[in-house]
């Protein structure tokens, strides 16, 4: 369905056959890293639970743990999570009459086909997204990419059901946008743009009267603001908050429901460095416990160091998609960068020697793989050529960003 | 629903332009009630009598007059022009008089429905302005029972609002005129009281939900406030002036019927026109419920930016 950088879509999970709970769940938690422990937790559970059926696992573990028959290793987060991910699932294949797959747990985000289009008030519209496709499977940080106007916030929005699709079909966590999104929604935390809150609440305030939308009590709400370290703030007005200061409550306001999927819409909006730091490390964390988490952005450098996949997206179009590595690979030279005192000379004995290479400024670009640049060193070397530098040539994700929108932009009519 | 009912009632009772506005009216009734109470002199034993005299001397000629032309419920003239005539009009000095509470409380019914018109326009107002309708359609996407939800928490805080102060009025007026004026009341005084505060309450709800409907059509508090001011100063005046027939659907007319509590009759001397207070209260809960509606439809179609 989706476009990817390499021309294919995320590649197919291999299972196809229909599995029980405890072994979705497993695969869940192997997928996203967690211990062997939870993983025979979880098939314990699952199997003493009724796995053939869409038994709500979530309450049946939090029973257990109760009656303390799986002590407390039973609420770990990351147990829970795919708990509640496998029952959902489960309630879902069951009401279909369909067999449980592991490719029913392939994508918590499906958009296919997106279209928006805003109509102006002196006539004419503005094409906001174009036929967009794309895929966000669950678990880990996925990266949202793409210039000012690129569609990226229009995109977040009909995600969340703010903005009506003029055409095309968005699903969040198998629910349709936005006819069916009320019984998503409790799973998913989201800040859309910069954080939209009370200004003349307390923060805390602002979190009390979101969380009894979902019957969130105060203790969840100290555990939010504790993550995102504004408990000692929590009684001050929001209009006297910085603008980092209102990014961390939205953070902490979109965490409130325990959500197993997060969207935000540059978080780091207005943060300082080490705020940066800060909320990178917050959402790296969240997709390790296994919580999916889609984030735009145009901190490049940012999304290269937190997500596990990208997406980038140029005049409401994907333009790539897949794994950070994968994404970097297709536009990054398979190569090294060597420096040394006289590059012609160096440039010629590689030459000489059959190595391919290309000079372009203080260096010399050799399309030798990494783990062969032993042979370009001695080819130099055989020549009383020394090496004063020699490092992988890797492309960041800012030049492939800057190529790839670049290349969309002059294929615009 | 239970959730979203609770969030809205904790932000209702949080905003501090509610808080305000309580204060405000507050300060307003006990201001009121002091000057009415410094302003009220008990007349002395001899005027009370000079004025009893001069009533029974007005009800001997209402009587010689066959009740000044009246039909006399059952024949009895002399009870009918005892309840004509007030002894109390003779009476040189003004005391503050308890009898006059119900009309008292009719003319709060101008602020109080200005009450819930703020609240219920800066409730969706302010929401829109500070882009925390975004945040709630992440929580709740369900457009209408949102919409629906806050227009009732909305008009049910305006009401406790407005019965809380008008209670609070009764109250300072009952002891204002036991320690300085008349505490006498006519038969039916008691239901009275109680009618009028009702129905100001229940308008002052109405309003709430008239400015909450604008504002979610306007996405604006301002745009809510100035269309009612519009229309009620303008629009209804124009359509009272050239077509006074259709008075009797006009928004003003029927509020005035409903807080008089009884007939009203309108038009322009060629032409009149009887509003009931039970037609008038079914054409206020027409514009009410019929804005709300409109509003709530709106707002599930349109994109929210």
């Amino acid at each position: 369905m989706a476009e990817t950088c390499c021309g294919g879509g995320f590649p197919p999970e291999p299972r196809q056959e229909p599995l029980v709970h405890g072994q979705l769940g497993a695969q869940y938690l192997d997928r996203n890293r967690a211990s062997e422990a939870q993983i025979d937790r979880l098939e314990d559970l699952t199997h003493a639970a009724a796995p053939e059926s869409g038994s709500d696992l979530v309450a049946i573990a939090e029973q257990r743990a109760e009656q303390g028959g799986f002590g407390q290793r039973v609420r770990h987060p990351a147990l829970m999570l795919a708990l509640r991910h496998v029952s959902r699932v489960a309630a879902t294949a069951s009401s279909q009459g369909a067999p449980l797959q592991w490719a029913d747990m392939a994508s918590v985000i499906e958009i296919e086909g997106l279209r928006k289009e805003y109509r102006r008030l002196r006539g004419g519209s503005t094409l906001a997204v174009d036929r967009l496709d794309l895929e966000v499977p669950e678990g880990g940080v996925f990266g949202f990419l793409g210039p000012n106007g690129a569609g990226k916030t229009t995109t977040i929005r009909c995600l969340l059901g703010l903005v009506r699709p003029s055409a095309g079909r968005v699903r969040l966590l198998d629910a349709e946008v936005p006819t069916n999104l009320g019984s998503a929604i409790r799973h998913v935390g989201s800040i859309v743009e910069s954080p939209a809150l009370f200004p003349r609440f307390t923060g805390r305030r602002n979190l009390e009267i979101l969380g009894r939308i979902d019957g969130i009590g105060s203790a969840t709400i100290d555990v939010s603001l504790d993550r995102v370290g504004l408990t000692d703030r929590a009684g001050d007005l929001v209009k006297n908050y910085s603008l980092g200061m209102k990014q961390r409550l939205g953070i902490a306001a979109a965490l409130l429901k325990d959500p197993s999927v997060l969207v935000l819409d540059e978080p780091a909006n207005g943060l300082d460095p080490a705020g940066i730091v800060d909320v990178r490390g917050l959402l790296r964390s969240l997709g390790a416990e296994g919580r999916t988490v889609f984030v735009s952005s145009h901190i490049l450098s940012e999304i290269q160091h937190m997500a596990d996949r990208v997406a980038i997206v140029a005049r409401g179009r994907l333009v790539a998609s897949g794994p950070v590595s994968e994404v970097l690979a297709s536009r990054g030279g398979e190569g090294v960068i060597v420096k040394l005192a006289d590059l012609r000379a160096g440039l010629d004995a590689l030459r000489a020697a059959g190595i391919e290479a290309t000079m372009g400024g203080d260096a010399l670009r050799v399309a030798v793989p990494v783990h062969e640049s032993e042979r370009v060193s001695r080819t130099l070397a055989e020549r009383g050529l020394y090496i004063t530098e020699l490092r992988p040539d890797e492309v960041d994700l800012e030049t492939v960003f800057l190529e790839l929108t670049r290349d969309e932009a002059e294929a615009a009519p | 629903m239970i959730g979203l009912i609770s969030s809205e009632w904790l932000r209702m009772r949080s905003r501090r332009l509610v808080k305000v506005l309580a204060v405000l009216a507050l300060l307003g009734i006990v201001a009121a009630v002091v000057i009415g109470a410094v302003q009220s002199e008990l007349p002395n034993e001899r005027d009370l009598a000079r004025a009893e005299r001069q009533a029974e001397r007005e009800v001997a000629n209402c009587v010689a007059q066959d009740a000044y032309g009246q039909e006399a419920p059952g024949g009895d003239v002399e009870a009918l022009c005892r309840e004509f005539i007030d002894q109390s009009v003779f009476l040189a000095e003004t005391p503050l008089r308890l009898s006059e509470l119900p009309e008292t409380l009719r003319a709060t019914a101008f602020v109080a429905i200005l009450i819930g018109l703020v609240i219920g326009a800066s409730a969706v107002g302010a929401s829109w302005q500070t882009g925390t309708m975004t945040t709630i359609l992440t929580w709740e996407p369900r457009r209408a029972r949102v919409a629906l939800v806050r227009a009732v928490v909305v008009a049910l805080g305006a009401i406790a609002l407005i019965a809380l102060l008008l209670g609070i009025l009764i109250g300072l007026f009952w002891v204002a005129t036991s320690l300085r004026g008349l505490t006498t009341t006519p038969d039916g005084w008691a239901t009275e009281v109680v009618g009028v505060l009702m129905r100001v309450s229940v308008l002052g709800g109405a309003a709430s939900i008239i400015g909450g409907a604008i504002a979610m059509l306007g996405r604006n508090s301002a745009a809510a406030l100035g269309g009612v001011f519009v229309y009620l100063s303008v629009l209804e005046g124009i359509v009272r002036g050239l077509r006074p027939a259709l008075g009797r659907f006009l928004l003003g007319d029927n509020i005035t019927t409903v807080v008089i509590g009884d007939d009203l009759m309108i038009g322009n001397g060629f032409t009149t026109t009887t509003i009931t207070p039970s037609r008038a209260a079914v054409v206020v809960a027409v514009y009410t419920f019929g804005l709300l509606a409109v509003a709530t439809a709106s707002f599930r179609v349109r994109d929210v930016q």
